[in-house]
């Protein structure tokens, strides 16, 4: 017997505007979307559609003027800055544009942040951030500072720190969106590989049309509203395998 | 975040700008040294003073002087009285008159007292040759070098032994005559000390001398109360008598009274200092915070709360007034010791007695550490609150 299941994300109604001077000036006019377990979604669109609002909103780091962003059935704003940022670390994995770092760390230190944030004993955080480096191929890096690294190098490894707390869904915002072709290949390539192997959920935010081909689902943005929703094929997972997700979130490492 | 974690990312954070933290280190280990230093500088000084006016014996001990009254005497049954006050141990009467001391043809004035030997048990006046009276009848004098030396006399200790005439002034309140008419009476005695202080000519005769020359009333009266926190009760109660009261407790009053006002001054002077490197520690905060403001961002943004930032923030500033709070401490006690070892060696070598002039009781320790986490708590409360509050969008937005 099918049960429904709940979607890992859902927004609802969102509107968002910001007042600009006087001028109120409306971003997000009413957005709908449901995001799946373990989809690979794709918001393409103009500059200043409201992509990055969109999602900045799903974080929970912008407060929408109308609707709600639920996260599992969790309503995201019923909880305070603090709350949500508790929330956040949690159940998100965030990869930027432009890699940011806490500068006095090195990379293993950086990437094992999320979880020491999360008050995990600090040998402990270090250890999961090992693995996670020695799976992307990174443990030759770990003593170096993130800044000595190249572009590609520095978003990768933004993504293992996006991955270390094992989230429930990774947030990309144009993470290619400073790398050169082949940089931007791999990275792509090792989204694909975290959403297909370890049954992530992926959404990311670009403006480039060649990663549509990567996407489960394809949203279309323009001028603050979905256009289109393009659905490509949808995965159908047993309730069972999305457990073993969950459970993977309390253990260690990334799922293989 | 766990508190160790945050500890650890404030050192981190501090070693990445190794000379900016050690110059803010250093300003306000300057300042709590300089604090520190002056203060001790000040317990130091009153010390020596206070030492010197009194032991803790002689802070237990009213003077009473009857002065000019013909109203209220001191004479035995005023004695009897004031014994009788609970709180009191004993009491010493004794007197003083005016006259003059004649030798070999030289004859000077001079101040004489008579005293029991009880009494010279407790003042303990320096004797710098010979002794005490032998009882308290015995006719025998103890004479000051300053009395010495007027006399003509070049070698106290040559008088020693020899007789020295006196003659004083009795006036009628002490000996209780009715005709207000003063007496003078002239006797001889022999010398058996010398007393090293005072500019002014005086002696010591035993009390007894003057009954035997017809005195009643006396000058005045030392009571030894059996503590120190009696004192103040039973002078009032003696003054109530009519009598003046002092003690060695207003001088020493006074002198702590000087002492705390002088302490202030130079505590004054190290608040300033105190004050400046408040202000560049709190530039160096507020610098920090600008250029780490990307670096809130993308902590907030991975979920740190504005309590863990705001902790983060405040333990570097708490790490650099503790440290400079500590290290300006060791300084100031390690320039406190090496100055007040010179002094030893000084007076060692000019045959003067050895004084600390720094001391550094342990509450001033615990003051000055505690200033320092006091100081680093305000300066890093502002830009804490500050980095707590700031977006994480805009943050990772900035440039």
């Amino acid at each position: 017997m099918a049960t429904k299941r709940t979607p890992t994300l859902e927004v609802k109604g969102l509107k968002k505007s910001f007042l600009v001077g006087e001028e109120n000036i409306p971003v997000l006019k009413g957005v709908d979307l449901e995001v799946g377990f373990g989809e690979f979604v794709v918001i393409l669109g103009p500059s200043g559609c409201g992509k990055s609002t969109l999602l900045n909103t799903i974080l929970g780091l912008e407060q929408p003027s109308e609707g709600q962003i639920l996260v599992r059935g969790k309503d995201v704003y019923t909880m305070d800055e603090d709350g949500r940022a508790h929330f956040r670390r949690q159940k998100f994995g965030v990869v930027y544009q432009q890699p940011n770092w806490v500068k006095s760390l090195n990379v293993i230190e950086n990437v094992a942040f999320p979880l020491n944030v999360a008050g995990i004993a600090h040998q402990e955080a270090i250890r999961r951030a090992k693995n996670i480096l020695y799976l992307f191929k990174f443990e030759k890096f770990e003593k170096y500072y993130p800044m000595e690294l190249s572009g590609g190098q520095q978003q990768k490894l933004s993504m293992c720190r996006a991955l270390v707390t094992n989230p429930w869904i990774v947030m990309a915002d144009e993470p290619t969106g400073n790398l050169d072709t082949v940089s931007s290949e791999d990275l792509m390539y090792d989204l694909k590989v975290l959403n297909v192997e370890s049954k992530r959920t992926v959404v990311m935010v670009t403006h480039n049309p060649e990663y549509e081909r990567y996407a489960t689902k394809l949203i279309y943005m323009e001028d603050g509203l979905i256009k289109n929703i393009k659905q490509k094929s949808k995965p159908d997972f047993s309730l069972a395998e999305e457990e073993s997700v969950i459970d993977l979130a309390e253990g260690e490492g990334i799922a293989k | 975040m766990k508190y160790r974690y945050i500890i650890k990312l404030a050192f981190k954070n501090l070693q990445r700008y190794k000379l900016r933290t050690f110059l803010t280190a250093g300003g306000v280990a300057i300042s709590i040294g300089f604090i520190t230093f002056l203060t001790a500088l000040g317990y130091g000084l009153q010390k020596v003073s206070t030492d010197q006016i009194a032991n803790m014996e002689a802070l237990q001990i009213l003077d009473i002087d009857a002065g000019k009254s013909k109203i209220v005497t001191v004479n035995e049954e005023t004695v009897r009285n004031i014994s009788n006050i609970f709180g009191v141990e004993k009491v010493y009467p004794m007197i003083s008159v005016a006259g003059n001391l004649s030798m070999q043809g030289s004859k000077i004035d001079s101040i004489v007292y008579g005293k029991t030997q009880d009494i010279l048990s407790i003042e303990k006046p320096k004797i710098i040759t010979g002794k005490t009276f032998s009882s308290d009848n015995a006719e025998e004098i103890l004479v000051n070098v300053a009395a010495v030396k007027k006399l003509g006399v070049a070698d106290y200790s040559d008088l020693i032994g020899r007789n020295l005439e006196v003659s004083m002034i009795l006036r009628p309140e002490f000996l209780g005559s009715e005709d207000n008419v003063s007496k003078k009476e002239t006797a001889s005695y022999k010398v058996v000390g010398i007393l090293e202080e005072g500019n002014a000519p005086y002696v010591y005769i035993p009390l007894d001398n003057f009954q035997k020359l017809g005195v009643k009333s006396y000058s005045g009266a030392k009571v030894k109360t059996t503590s120190r926190e009696n004192v103040d009760k039973i002078r009032v109660l003696i003054e109530h008598m009519g009598f003046k009261v002092s003690s060695i407790k207003d001088t020493v009053d006074q002198v702590n009274q000087f002492f705390s006002v002088f302490r202030a001054v130079l505590t004054g002077f190290g608040v300033i200092a105190v004050v400046v490197s408040c202000i560049g520690m709190f530039n160096t905060l507020t610098i920090s915070l600008i250029e780490k403001t990307r670096e809130i961002g993308i902590m907030k943004s991975l979920g740190t709360t504005k309590k863990d930032i705001r902790r983060i923030f405040i333990s570097e500033a708490l790490i650099i007034g503790i440290f400079g709070g500590i290290t300006g401490i060791v300084v100031s006690m390690l320039l406190g010791g090496l100055l007040n070892t010179s002094v030893y060696a000084l007076a060692k070598q000019t045959g003067n007695v050895s004084v600390k002039i720094f001391v550094f009781p342990p509450e001033l320790i615990v003051v000055a550490i505690v200033l320092s986490a006091l100081i680093s708590f305000l300066t890093g409360a502002y830009p804490s609150r500050r980095a707590s509050r700031i977006s994480a969008l805009n943050a990772l937005r900035y440039e």
